[in-house]
């Protein structure tokens, strides 16, 4: 026949969930510890960075790396197949590219440009005799000796 | 008579009137004579009362946060809080209830925080301490292997405690489980003994709800 159980009955229970013998000897070993650190005083910046790598701490940074290796893993193949793609393609264009030539905006005889215009930043060539009085001693050097003038 | 020899005593459980199935302390004297001792910057002595209370206080706490891992910080924390005020014991109170005061409140403030984070972290039972005849009862009825029936039950009450409130909660671990009286429980929770007895009920009928499928 099934016996009565009451609810004070199953609470006892309870009075057995104890922690073991090693459980004690961690509990006053870190008790310890931490009594020292108090009576001692430790720095403001030691206690911090010892509540910062806290076990709370870890466990939220180590679900963090959990997430972070997992969306690394799903993002990664496809990421991979677009890069490689791309590169296929550049390696592609490299191989027909033409080579470029030396870019010249400008291009004149002597004496042609004005000394109102003149730039620094203007590429100019242009058949130059050295004992002219011009002020422009410019020529793209590129081109330099093809023009069976002197170069500055 | 010596720090050492009351360490002694207390670990032997001679001479310090301590019962460790009683639940509660009744050598508030050797308590007394601990604490100015510990005032006086007396290691050992709050060695001893820590080895005296870690148990208890681990119990309290642990059935409260049903996670034995934070139950060890929490208890860690109350020791730690109880050294550093001990100035302030002015001896109004029994040391106990003082330190499970501190113990209490650091469990709920815990419990306020991790509101949103919630594990289960259980401890392993004693089977010589697991009253055996309820276990022998629950197995007859249920008709299942008692180790089996001692796991499941053990998980059902954890449950059971956390769906009570925080006030409900310590009331019930407070007197059922570690044996307080109702007054020692109004003290320690800053309540009326009234209030206490109505909280108890409150709490026990909602228990009983939850548990109903055990207590044919």
């Amino acid at each position: 026949m099934p016996q009565k159980i009451k609810l004070e009955d199953l609470l006892k229970l309870k009075r057995a969930e104890r922690p073991s013998n090693s459980d004690w000897e961690r509990f006053d070993a870190e008790l310890k510890r931490r009594l020292v650190r108090e009576i001692v005083g430790e720095p403001y910046s030691k206690r911090f960075f010892d509540g910062v790598f806290s076990r709370t701490f870890a466990v939220y940074s180590s679900a963090l790396g959990i997430l972070g290796a997992v969306l690394a893993i799903a993002v990664a193949p496809t990421f991979i197949a677009s890069f490689s793609s791309e590169t296929d393609l550049s390696r592609q264009d490299a191989e027909f590219a033409p080579s470029h030539l030396p870019n010249i905006e400008k291009s004149f005889a002597i004496n042609e440009l004005p000394v109102s215009e003149f730039d620094e930043q203007t590429l100019v060539s242009a058949n130059i005799n050295s004992s002219d009085s011009n002020p422009v001693r410019y020529v793209s050097s590129s081109i330099g000796g093809g023009f069976g003038g002197n170069v500055f | 008579m010596k720090v050492s020899d009351l360490v002694a005593a207390i670990n032997t459980g001679v001479g310090v009137g301590f019962s460790a199935s009683a639940g509660k302390a009744d050598s508030p004297d050797v308590d007394i004579a601990l604490v100015e001792r510990v005032k006086a910057g007396d290691m050992a002595a709050f060695d001893a009362l820590t080895k005296k209370y870690r148990e208890r206080l681990y119990g309290v706490v642990y059935n409260m946060l049903s996670n034995r891992e934070d139950a060890m910080d929490v208890v860690q924390d109350s020791f730690i809080k109880a050294f550093s005020a001990i100035g302030s014991f002015k001896g109004k109170s029994a040391f106990y209830t003082w330190l499970y005061r501190i113990a209490v409140n650091k469990s709920i403030t815990f419990l306020k925080r991790a509101r949103f984070r919630r594990f289960f972290s259980l401890d392993n039972s004693d089977e010589e301490l697991a009253a055996p005849d309820i276990v022998e009862k629950l197995s007859e009825n249920c008709g299942a292997p008692r180790k089996l029936i001692l796991n499941e039950l053990k998980e059902k009450l954890n449950e059971a405690l956390q769906t009570l409130s925080i006030k409900h909660r310590t009331v019930v671990v407070l007197f059922e489980i570690e044996g307080l009286s109702h007054q020692e429980i109004a003290e320690i929770t800053n309540a009326s003994e009234a209030t206490v007895r109505t909280r108890l009920h409150y709490a026990k009928q909602q228990l009983r709800a939850y548990l109903k499928d055990y207590l044919k």
